[in-house]
This record gives C-alpha cells, structure tokens and sequence, in this order.
C-alpha cells in the first residue's frame, strides 16, 4: 500500500539563514519523519540545512539531511541541538496572508472583509506580518490564513507590539497561541 | 400682584417661559406678564414653588412672561444646570424609564437565548408608538438628545433609533403602518450586536481596522436573528449601513435599492450615534450634527430622508435654552436651512446668529462642546 505523504509547507535555509529557493509545498512522511520536495536545485549529499514546517497551531523547525533523487530531494528530519533556541530564531519569508477572524473569550469572530497581510517573518513561536495601518491592536488575538500555491495553514496569533509604516501600513509582532483559541 | 405698575425706564424686557422659574429664585428684578404691564414678581421676592404654579393658572398668554436680561440668564443659567435632574424626571414622566429597562432585558434574552421573542418586541414596540402619538416631537428630541450613561448606549441608542424612526416617518406622511414598522426595525436595527464581545462593543477608543471588520457583521446577525419577522424589516436592519453611493455594508447596495426602512434607520441612527456619548468620544450638539448629516447627502445617506429631518428637526429645538462659548445664555430663536450648525439666539433683548466664533457650547449637557 502507497505510503500517504500529507502536503506541507516547508522553508529551507541555510547555515547562514538564507532561504532556499522558495516557499515549497512538500510531501510529509510521518512514519519515518521526512519531506520530499520536487523541483529543487541539486544540493550536496548529506549536507545538513534548517527547515520550518508551516504546520498548526504553530510551525515546527528541524534541521534535515539531504538525499538526492532524480526528480526530488529528500530531507531526513530531526530535532537539532539548539531546536529550544529556534522558537527565537525568525526565518524570513514573504508570502501572502489574509487576516480573517478575531478571538474573543476563545469564539472566533469572522471580519466582513478579510484583511490582506504579508508574512514578513516567522519562528516556531511567532511572527511578523506587514497589514493596513491600524489593523489590529496591542493584545488582538486574531486568525491568519498564510496561502502558499493550493495549500493554506490557519495560525492564531497575539499581538505583541505594533511598528506603524504611516500612511498605509504597520508591521505587528505576534506571539502564536499554541493552545488553540 | 400689582395691576399696570409702570416698568422702569432703565430696564428692557424679554420674553421667558413661567417654565424656566424655580423654586427659591429670588427676582432680581420685577417680572411682569406677557403684556409688560401687569407686575406679577415684584423685585427682591422668592418664588415659591405654589406661587410659580399660581402664575402658570393665571397666566393668560400660554406660559409667556416678560422679564429683564438678568432675571432671564438667572433662568436659563439654572435650566441648563438643573437638566440632568430635570432629564431623569422626564424620562419617567414619559414612559421612556420603563421602555429602557424593557429593551435592556429584551437585550439580555436575545444575548442569552440567540431568539428574539417576538411578543415582547410587539409589546415594546407599540408602547414605542403608542408614545410616539402622544409625546410632542420636541419633547422626544429631549430625550433622544438627553445625557445618558456610558453603560446604557446600547438600550437607549435602540430606543433613541426608534423613536427617531418615528418621527422622520411623520414627517415624511407616511400611513400610520408604515411608521409602526419604522418603529420596530429602529428598535431591532443592532439587536445582533446582542452577540458580540464588549471588547468590541465598549471599547474605550476608536476601533483597530479588524475590530471595525468584525463589527460590520452585527447587521448580518441582526437580519439571521430575526427569522420570524417580515422581509421589510428583516431588510431594514440588515441594510442600515449601505451608503447612498454604493460603499456601505454589508452588501455595497446603492440608491433607491436601499428600502425606505434602511435609508430612514441610517439617517436616526447615524444622528443617535453623534450626539451620544461613548466611552471613546464626547457628545456633539445637535447643530453641528445638522451640518455633518447635510454633507453625507448623497454620498451616504439618503438626499430626501436628509432633507427632511433638517427640515423638520430644528424648528422643535426653538425656545429651548442654550449657552453659548461667550458664556451667555439665550433661547434658541431661529434657523437657517442652509446652515443649520449655527442658529440665531435670543440672549436678552437682543437676537444674534452664532457663527463660528461665538456657537452654541451646550444645550443638553455641559460637555457637549464638540461643534466645531
């Protein structure tokens, strides 16, 4: 019986925290704790780099180890040394979001009109995204959908700070809520 | 009482209202009937309250008396102190206690139960027109304009939209049924913001662009909610934030495809919103509202419904008492269509038109100097 590979979301980076090609949608083997990702460059064997898998309710960051094929590359995953010192580690990233519901007292509660967002970094425990001036406030628990290709993760987040861009824009900090809304 | 005692030279007398005397007020200087000859205060003495119901029954021209400057800003100055009393008075006098507390356990059932019982919605909803018959317009312009507690806006501004929608139907002429239903979707028109969080709907600021997103919806749980009602008004409250030129909510409807129930809903409840105090804004005076209504025509609301109520609203604000930035206090005397923010004032015996340097601070409360 074929394995089933659950699509993801995955970064790469490397040593240097530079992303690898881009946002990449993956296939995720759990059973033996490995993504296969089609179409990038040849990398060197066995080289090791840091992947942030866009999972929810927050995304999970391992380093893994190249193996190559002829169509994909295999990353085989596990949890580096320094895996608790990650959750600082922001990973670049520039993709779209939309912010779609508010949280109050744990209901969700849907905005007439999603709110556009970019994703402008993010860790296993938080993110930065770049939306309308004045979007949110400190202390908003909100929920994001980041669409990358055909695949979307919804993410529920708190405000942490905001950085107003006046006019049009403000960057906000955001603590991702591990324990649902 | 002295019958044709002469009237001093040195004095000039001007209208007032037997309303406005109180109890304790010692005349600073003799006040006379409407006809300036009868002295009915002489100088120095202090009204009793039998004694000022006695002029009232004696009174021959309705309740006009003829008094000096002084006396008259003694009068108005204690009006516009004594009215948060005088408001709470009214308000019991006219049903309107008994109705709020009512709408706010309406409120309460409909938050609790996600139902809108529709007995007691008929109920409250006729007391509504019912009162609406027998109250002069200028009296539920009183209460709509009044001072009201921050933690009362939701149950008052129900009330407030009802009571508006009323009177804008009357002016408009329509039949008595149509007003009844004007009634009902004024007080129904925000029952679905019974649903959401106070962080929402009791904030302390302007909302965030998200906060705002997520408050447009209430017209979609206002119209979910009320399953068993007609689609007219089931219509009213899910349209009364469509804009005249199509960039309302929730579903960018324009023009004449707005019902007549939304477009009324829209101007009362926009006026309701301006001059309330919220936890993030001061009240407005009714005059600037007049001006900021006037250029929403068009864009925003409705140009007849507009029209209409700056037509009809001021004239029932004449002869109220007012302060104006000078410190001075008057009686409303005037207005001007085309410029409805600034009305003429009688202060003493002269009439002045306010302007932008000298307006009108207060007439319903002392904070409501936002009319500029």
């Amino acid at each position: 019986m074929p394995r089933d590979y659950g699509k993801c979301i995955v970064l790469i980076y490397d040593d240097a925290k530079n992303q690898l090609a881009g946002v990449e949608i993956a296939e995720h083997d759990d059973v033996e704790n490995r993504i296969k990702v089609h179409g990038l460059p040849r990398l060197p064997t066995e080289t090791v780099y840091e992947l942030l898998i866009l999972t929810e309710p927050t995304p999970r960051a391992y380093k893994g180890r190249v193996h190559n094929y002829d169509r994909h590359t295999i990353f085989s995953l596990y949890r580096g040394q320094d895996s608790e010192n990650r959750q600082e580690t922001r990973y670049a990233i520039d993709a779209a979001a939309r912010i779609e519901s508010l949280v109050f007292d744990g209901t969700l509660y849907p905005l007439h009109t999603p709110l556009e967002a970019r994703l402008v970094n993010i860790s296993t425990g938080g993110m930065r995204i770049r939306t309308r001036f004045n979007a949110l406030f400190d202390g908003n628990r909100f929920q994001i959908k980041i669409k990358i290709k055909d695949t979307d993760k919804l993410l529920i987040s708190d405000v942490v700070y905001r950085k107003d861009t006046p006019p049009d824009s403000s960057e906000f900090g955001c603590r991702l809520v591990r324990e649902g809304i | 009482m002295e019958k044709n005692a002469p009237v001093p030279a040195s004095i000039s007398l001007v209208p007032a209202s037997i309303g406005l005397l109180f109890d304790g007020m010692v005349a600073p200087h003799d006040i006379y009937g409407a006809d300036a000859k009868l002295l009915l205060i002489r100088r120095g003495n202090t009204l009793t309250q039998s004694r000022i119901e006695a002029l009232r029954r004696i009174s021959t021209d309705q309740d006009t008396i003829m008094v000096s400057a002084e006396t008259q800003r003694l009068m108005l100055e204690h009006s516009l102190a004594c009215k948060i009393e005088s408001q709470a008075a009214l308000e019991e006098e006219t049903g309107y206690t008994e109705i709020k507390d009512e709408t706010l356990t309406l409120l309460q059932d409909i938050q609790h139960t996600g139902a809108v019982p529709k007995g007691t919605i008929r109920e409250i909803s006729d007391g509504l027109s019912s009162r609406l018959e027998g109250t002069k317009p200028d009296v539920i312009l009183d209460l709509v304009n009044s001072l009201a507690p921050v933690d009362e806006y939701l149950q008052r501004h129900c009330i407030n939209v009802s009571l508006l929608n009323g009177l804008i139907g009357k002016w408009l002429d329509l039949p008595k049924e149509e007003i009844e239903w004007l009634v009902l979707v004024g007080l129904l028109h925000d029952c679905g913001k019974t649903s959401f969080p106070t962080q929402i709907l009791s904030a302390p600021r302007p909302l965030a662009v998200a906060e705002f997103e997520v408050l447009k919806m209430h017209t979609v749980h206002s119209y979910d909610l009320l399953t068993d009602f007609p689609e007219n008004v089931r219509h009213g409250t899910l349209a009364h934030h469509e804009k005249y030129c199509g960039q309302g909510y929730p579903n960018g409807l324009s023009g004449e495809s707005i019902s007549l129930m939304a477009q009324v809903t829209a101007v009362s409840d926009i006026y309701d919103a301006m001059v309330s105090r919220r936890a993030y804004k001061a009240p407005q005076n009714p005059f600037s509202t007049l001006t900021q209504l006037s250029n929403m025509k068009a864009t925003e609301l409705s140009p007849l419904i507009v029209d209409t109520f700056i037509q009809n609203m001021p004239k029932e604000l004449i002869n109220k008492p007012v302060k104006l930035s000078n410190g001075s206090v008057g009686l409303i005397h005037a207005f001007d269509l085309d410029d409805p923010e600034y009305p003429h004032i009688r202060v003493g015996g002269q009439v002045i038109k306010s302007t932008k340097e000298l307006f009108c601070v207060s007439m319903y409360h002392e904070e409501d100097i936002a009319s500029t």
